[in-house]
């Protein structure tokens, strides 16, 4: 067998595994949307409806509720992750042990499941008796309902989705800031530069395209949230923290409106690969002007 | 052993040719090294002999037999890379039993084999360490050893010797040299050091942008160039060139210096190229005066750099003789060690090895 | 220093959640009710644990199906995805074939798995697999093969070609080449991948969720069901939560420099 044949038979099984296990039911799903299927009242697939379930979706309340919900929390979420990410990649800079050791302890709320992160953060927020009121109720401060009030559940799951990823933000940035190449910065200060210029007109510019990389994940995983709220919220209260995510979950998988939920789900998915392209052209925008500099 | 013919090869990377045609024949147990500047070709042409690339056009044959279109892993070729390309996770031991575990050989023999290798290039002492514990020396010898372990067509060098120090090549120069010889190897040895081509090879194939521009042994290399580029390559200091003109009376005139030519193959008049080599300037004699400009004193020899006029010209000299910056000296050049060159196609017009009757104008 | 203050406050942030989770696993269910209670409860009981793993808790059988699922996922995303990735790297492609077979593989980070979800769970209940371990497994290595697929991609560019055209001279086949040469000299990439597929298997619901019905549940899933109509047992939902959570922390801890090393890997090269 030639060293062609080889490899191209090195290829195929990871090849063929995804064709079955994700393009083709891709493929389906995409189908299923164009058809009319309840699975309430009809096992099987019904007739080709082709945009109508599409049409339905745009115009239902809920949808457009997600929408503005899921929308407002990748970027409420990406933005915070990014600041305390960066920051924290900062902060900890160095070969100090004490700064490695922090390093690696930050990094655990990104580890857990987001299912077990939601069922953790549910018991620290519990109205009356999670620790985080306990400790303002101790202080004298008010003890705000942070999961039962409809806005407020919306800004403490943001922030709950933040905590658990500003971590990867952090390692990718500490990776980026150690990478910066020593002679650039020690000429900066040889220039008279001070610490915050240099990191406004030097680090800054020169981390750009990482930082855009790691916003471009965390944007694209953040429209696809889903595990936190099943464990926090449920949607609630009332439909308040449903993201589009959960709700095409229970529109699929619970009420079974099999050929909605698909729509819904290929809407989701353009919105979130016009995501991560618009992220990559941006990019390479910023790189090629600073290339051109 | 095998002979190596490379016939007809050109190759092309997209637009740009690498290798112009080629044609080169390789005999049974020969030395040939492939000489040039960066970029030449010649590691290209290594490549496609090892079948590491595919020429454009053209067939390899080795011993006779068409090789082109077997891969790299058939054609039995040793190869040693300038980089040595050790296996950094395996000992100096499995390195070198690589080749034989590949093709399955018997333990005994294997054990054999790694034994008069290690002992052949005396690195007993290593055979349990790692490559990352080696100097650069010691590698080199592992990276010989995997190749000598088994019995192969031809040994293909890459540059080997550039990466170590300037003592230690100057000696294991001598040892390989003595090795292949010894060997009675057939061996296609690359290198951009003209030094070692002189002293190590059979026939040296010169390089230069893509083009063999001449295969012969190191001294009609040296003394019968077959143009200006070969000429300019070989030889330590390097020639010198001067634009001059032929004139009547058998002379060559270059500004204020006046050499005679043994032959004059071109009509007075005709204007020629002049190469000198420095160490055909001599100090005495009734040449045209020029002044010293710099004096390198390298030890066993001084280099001069002399000015006559608006040429300058260099001049080697004896370590003992004193020569002052700024002095005058009469320097000659003996008529049979001039060189003349076609100012346009750069082809070698007179040179000493070339029999003045075959050559035309 | 302003420095260290920070620091130690994103620590705490970080870290409290664990902690009081763990706490909490311990403390006396009549404990949790009494506002006023103190942080520290004056006595611990085992009594969540013993409810959380033994009745009809059951909690020892979804670990087990997490460990299964975890380890065959791991095992088979290596044995796809470094080939899949070697191939990549070393097969002269057309240049539209191998934007087209890089893209395939890059693609699958990028959409939402809800997507794919209902269609994957009519084709396991097909073929009538619904509920087993390799209805999850299948799932879980279609995710993280293109991880483990670019993770190794971007580390063999980085290996010298020399010592791959050293061992063609040699005689070795690319799959010889692959085994003997490539892959020892692949072993800190592979750890990474390795320790990141591992992570995202134990760590995913809603693939597991799907088709996991019944018997095949992997924890995840079970602690997303932890809500009985009784109300809210805080402290077997801290149980769990720790089962969960501990073990994970200290294998990540263990485990960190392969984790940083794969995490960072594709996004800081160029």
């Amino acid at each position: 067998m030639t060293d062609r044949q080889t490899l191209l038979l090195c290829l195929l099984p990871a090849l063929l595994l995804l064709a079955v296990t994700q393009f083709y039911p891709l493929a389906q799903s995409l189908r299923v949307s164009l058809h009319d299927w309840t699975l309430a009242r009809s096992p099987v697939m019904g007739e080709f409806v082709g945009g109508a379930n599409y049409l339905r979706v745009l115009n239902d309340r809920q949808f457009s509720g997600a929408l503005s919900f899921t929308l407002s929390l990748a970027l409420g979420s990406t933005l915070l992750s990014l600041a305390a990410g960066f920051a924290l990649a900062l902060l900890t800079l160095g070969e100090d042990w004490r700064f490695r050791m922090s390093r690696t302890l930050l990094l655990l709320p990104m580890v857990i499941a987001p299912v077990a992160v939601g069922t953790v953060w549910r018991m620290m927020l519990a109205a009356r008796i999670g620790p985080v009121n306990e400790a303002l109720r101790a202080l004298g401060l008010p003890t705000p309902n942070w999961l039962g009030d409809p806005r407020l559940a919306q800004f403490t799951l943001t922030v709950i989705d933040a905590w658990q990823w500003t971590p990867f933000v952090m390692i990718v940035m500490s990776a980026a800031l150690a990478s910066l190449p020593s002679e650039v910065l020690r000429a900066a200060q040889m220039d008279g530069a001070g610490r915050a210029l240099i990191l406004r007109r030097i680090v800054l510019p020169m981390v750009l395209p990482v930082l855009l990389l790691v916003a471009m994940f965390r944007m694209v995983d953040a429209l696809m949230t889903l595990d936190i709220v099943f464990t926090t919220t449920g949607g609630g209260p009332g439909f308040a923290t449903q993201t589009l995510g959960y709700w095409i979950y229970v529109q699929g998988l619970r009420y079974f409106n099999i050929s909605y939920a698909a729509a819904a789900s290929w809407l989701l998915l353009v919105l979130c690969m016009a995501t991560a392209a618009g992220f990559l052209v941006w990019r390479k925008r910023i790189m090629a002007w600073q290339g051109g500099q | 052993m095998a002979s190596i013919t490379l016939s007809a090869i050109t190759k092309h990377f997209g637009s740009v040719e690498a290798l112009q045609t080629l044609n080169l024949e390789v005999q049974d147990r020969e030395f040939v090294a492939l000489l040039g500047p960066s970029g030449c070709g010649k590691t290209t042409t290594l490549n496609i002999l090892a079948g590491l690339e595919t020429p454009t056009t053209g067939r390899i044959l080795i011993d006779g037999k068409d090789v082109t279109d077997m891969p790299a892993t058939g054609r039995n070729l040793a190869m040693v890379f300038q980089s040595y390309a050790l296996y950094p996770h395996l000992t100096v031991r499995r390195n070198i039993a690589f080749p034989l575990e590949v093709r399955k050989a018997p333990k005994k023999e294997i054990v054999d084999a790694v034994a008069r290798a290690a002992a052949l290039l005396d690195i007993e002492p290593y055979l349990d360490r790692y490559p990352r514990a080696l100097s650069g020396g010691q590698r080199q010898r592992v990276a010989l050893g995997r190749a000598l372990v088994r019995d192969p067509a031809a040994f293909l060098l890459d540059e080997p010797l550039s990466n170590l120090d300037a003592v230690l090549r100057l000696q294991m120069r001598a040892e390989l040299s003595g090795l292949f010889r010894d060997l009675g190897a057939t061996a296609l040895y690359v290198t951009h050091d003209q030094a070692e081509a002189m002293t190590m090879a059979d026939r040296i194939a010169v390089f230069s942008a893509g083009r063999m521009l001449q295969f012969a042994p190191p001294l009609a290399i040296y003394r019968a160039p077959a143009d200006r580029q070969v000429a300019a390559f070989v030889g330590a200091p390097p020639m010198m060139f001067l634009d001059a003109v032929a004139s009547e009376d058998g002379t060559v005139r270059a500004g204020p210096l006046t050499m005679s030519a043994r032959h004059l193959p071109v009509l007075p008049g005709t204007p020629v190229v002049l190469g000198l080599r420095p160490e055909d300037v001599s100090p005495t004699g009734n040449g045209p005066e020029a002044e010293v400009i710099l004096v390198e004193h390298y030890g066993g020899q001084q280099v001069v750099t002399l000015k006559a006029a608006a040429a300058r010209l260099t001049m080697t000299a004896p370590p003992n003789v004193r020569i002052a910056r700024g002095s005058q000296i009469a320097v000659s050049v003996a008529p049979e060690n001039l060189y003349l060159f076609d100012p346009d196609t750069g082809r070698t017009l007179a040179a000493p090895g070339l029999d003045p009757r075959m050559t035309k104008s | 220093m302003i420095r260290g203050a920070l620091v130690t406050l994103a620590l705490a942030v970080s870290l409290g959640p664990f902690v009081v989770l763990v706490v909490n696993s311990v403390r006396p269910s009549d404990a949790f009710l009494a506002s006023g209670a103190g942080f520290i409860p004056s006595e611990i009981t085992f009594d969540h644990y013993r409810a959380v793993f033994g009745g009809d808790g059951d909690t020892l059988r979804f670990l087990w199906n997490s460990v299964v699922v975890t380890a065959a996922t791991t095992v088979l995303a290596l044995l796809l995805g470094a080939p899949a990735a070697y191939a990549l790297a070393r097969l002269k492609l057309p240049f539209r074939l191998s934007i087209v077979f890089a893209l395939a593989f890059l693609i699958v980070r990028f959409y939402p798995k809800i997507t794919i979800a209902l269609p994957y769970y009519l084709i396991m209940r097909d073929l009538g697999w619904l509920d087993t371990h390799l209805a999850v497994i299948l799932a879980h290595v279609s995710i993280t093969v293109p991880f483990v697929v670019w993770l190794m991609l971007g580390f063999l560019e980085e290996l010298p070609r020399e010592i791959e055209q050293s061992a063609m001279m040699d005689g070795c086949g690319a799959w010889g080449r692959f085994v003997w040469v490539v892959l020892p000299l692949s072993a800190p990439a592979l750890g990474a991948a390795a320790v990141l597929t591992a992570f995202t298997s134990w760590n995913e619901f809603l693939m597991a969720s799907t088709v996991a019905t019944n018997s095949a549940k992997t924890l995840p899933v079970r602690i997303s069901a932890f809500i009985t109509d009784k109300g809210i047992l805080w402290g077997n939902m801290a149980a769990m939560g720790s089962v969960i959570v501990v073990p994970v922390a200290l294998f990540a801890l263990a485990t960190q420099r392969y984790l940083v090393r794969g995490l960072t890997a594709g996004a800081v090269k160029g």
